[in-house]
């Protein structure tokens, strides 16, 4: 055979591999599940609202809760299924913080270093109701170079990005420098200090704090919050990307404050009814950490840690919540005492399907 | 725009593969030293965007036109490989081989922990 010729076959062969590799190996994300439990209507709603946001989708879990009840709906999941909440955590947060005021055990205006190691750091002066209402000028994460690559890191990787113990925490908050403090700007550094700071004050940890004061008042008894890896169950649920693949779970240690909280949507629908009626369970005025406070043109309108829609966008009052592999999203129609919650195991966003069904059952 | 970064990543380096194999000119491998580098980068990356790319917004056929231009390369280094030096400066042979050997090892690392 010519030299040419045979090259030309290497080359062919090399091609028809390549090729047969890449049909082989094409990517294959999680298609949303269609095993519908619950209410029909609510399912489809959750349905036809994934299909308007992008990425890749496996379950979903929704509760409407009106003056008539609890309406239940899933796609592969039911109201008892496990989710990852995210940063709806925060709510908890501040709930526990609004708590602690109406104890008297702290004031919105005390400086987190009265709680916390944080030496003489900008980070000590700032006061725990600028810390949940995202008004301390904190960055959004810790921003030392280390801390940087973590987090990228393990991003890219899927897993944790926040594995820091409470040394770790205040020692990010002491390197911090503050920016535009008292304009809102999210930072999950600012309420992971909160919380260990309301820990602190309450002489407990964080989880501890969340189970006596929330969760067994309430009756969330599905509701957990393993800050470590350690206290994660082995069969614990875990979720996928925004791209489908298999995502580990965040427990997010003294970062927990922020994102931590794992439930299902039974008990999410409990806290929701809860926040609307005043239930005296709470231990506070909702009222308190709901309403809208500070300058309405320092930023988006908020209150301790629950965002409130500019009166153009609607009259809902929400968070949302992301981890690694999964999204969630609570919004309260205040007026007309509804709320939505939707839980999803994807990165893919669930703040939209939440939001129109909203609107849809207004 | 941050969701769009890897695909425009991968997309780069499969085509930067593609022109240093088929490129008379600009772009175009020096060496086969650099041709299988470029090769296997764009491979690799190629393979963990499939882990890190979301392709329900892009499509499958993102993919398949990668998994094309991906075999378009190789067909092209496969072909330009006999007319390469397997360095075009020997003198720089240690510096070259453990640039290549680094660029691989982060590679593999980058390809391991997205199909582990």
């Amino acid at each position: 055979m010519k030299r040419p010729t045979r090259i030309r076959l290497i080359a062919a062969g090399a091609a028809v591999v390549v090729l047969a590799g890449g049909v082989l190996a094409a990517p294959r994300p999680p298609a949303l599940s269609t095993t519908a439990t619950g209410d029909p209507t609510l399912a489809a709603s959750l349905t036809a609202g994934a299909a308007r946001e992008p990425g890749a989708r496996d379950t979903l879990a929704g509760a409407v809760i009106d003056p008539d009840g609890v309406t239940f709906a899933g796609l592969g999941a039911d109201e008892n299924t496990e989710f990852e909440i995210g940063s709806i955590t925060k709510t908890f947060t501040a709930l526990l913080l609004a708590q602690a005021v109406e104890r008297g055990e702290v004031s919105l205006d005390d400086p987190a270093g009265d709680y916390l190691d944080l030496a003489d750091s900008a980070a000590a002066e700032v006061t725990l109701g600028e810390l949940s209402s995202h008004r301390s000028g904190l960055p959004r994460i810790a921003t030392s170079p280390s801390a940087l690559a973590t987090s990228v890191w393990n991003s890219y990787r899927g897993s944790d990005p926040y594995p820091y113990d409470l040394d770790a925490l205040t020692n990010h908050a002491r390197a911090a420098a503050l920016t535009d403090r008292g304009t809102v700007a999210y930072s999950n550094l600012g309420v992971a200090l909160l919380g260990q700071a309301l820990a602190a004050a309450a002489d407990t940890d964080y989880a501890d704090l969340l189970h006596e004061r929330i969760f067994d008042p309430l009756g969330m008894t599905a509701t957990s919050l393993p800050a470590t890896p350690d206290a994660l169950a082995a069969d614990a649920r875990t979720g996928y990307t925004l791209a489908g693949r298999p995502a580990d779970a965040w427990t997010m240690n003294a970062y927990a404050p922020a994102g931590g909280i794992r439930s299902t949507i039974a008990d999410m629908a409990r806290y929701a009814q809860a926040l609307l009626d005043a239930d005296p369970a709470l231990g506070v005025d909702p009222a308190r950490m709901l309403d809208p406070q500070g300058d309405p043109d320092d930023g988006p309108l908020i209150g301790l840690a629950w965002f409130t829609q500019a009166p153009e966008d609607g009259t809902a009052t929400w968070h949302n919540g992301g981890t690694g592999g999964f999204t969630s999203m609570i919004a309260l129609d205040r007026e007309a005492n509804r709320a939505v919650i939707v839980l999803g195991n994807t990165g893919a966003s669930v703040d939209a399907v939440a939001m129109t069904i909203l609107e849809e059952t207004a | 725009m941050i969701a769009w970064i890897p695909l425009i990543v991968v997309v780069g380096f499969v085509a930067g593969f593609a022109l240093s194999a088929w490129s008379p000119r600009i772009g175009a491998a020096r060496d086969r030293l650099a041709l299988v580098v470029d090769g296997l980068m764009a491979a690799g990356l190629l393979l963990a965007g499939r882990s890190i790319v979301d392709w329900t917004s892009t499509s499958l056929y993102a993919w398949y036109a990668l998994v094309l231009v991906l075999a378009a390369g190789v067909v092209g280094a496969v072909l330009r490989w006999p007319t390469l030096p397997p360095l075009k400066d020997p003198a720089k042979r240690t510096r070259r081989g453990w640039g290549a050997g680094v660029t691989i090892a982060i590679l593999a690392v980058l390809v391991g922990v997205t199909t582990a």
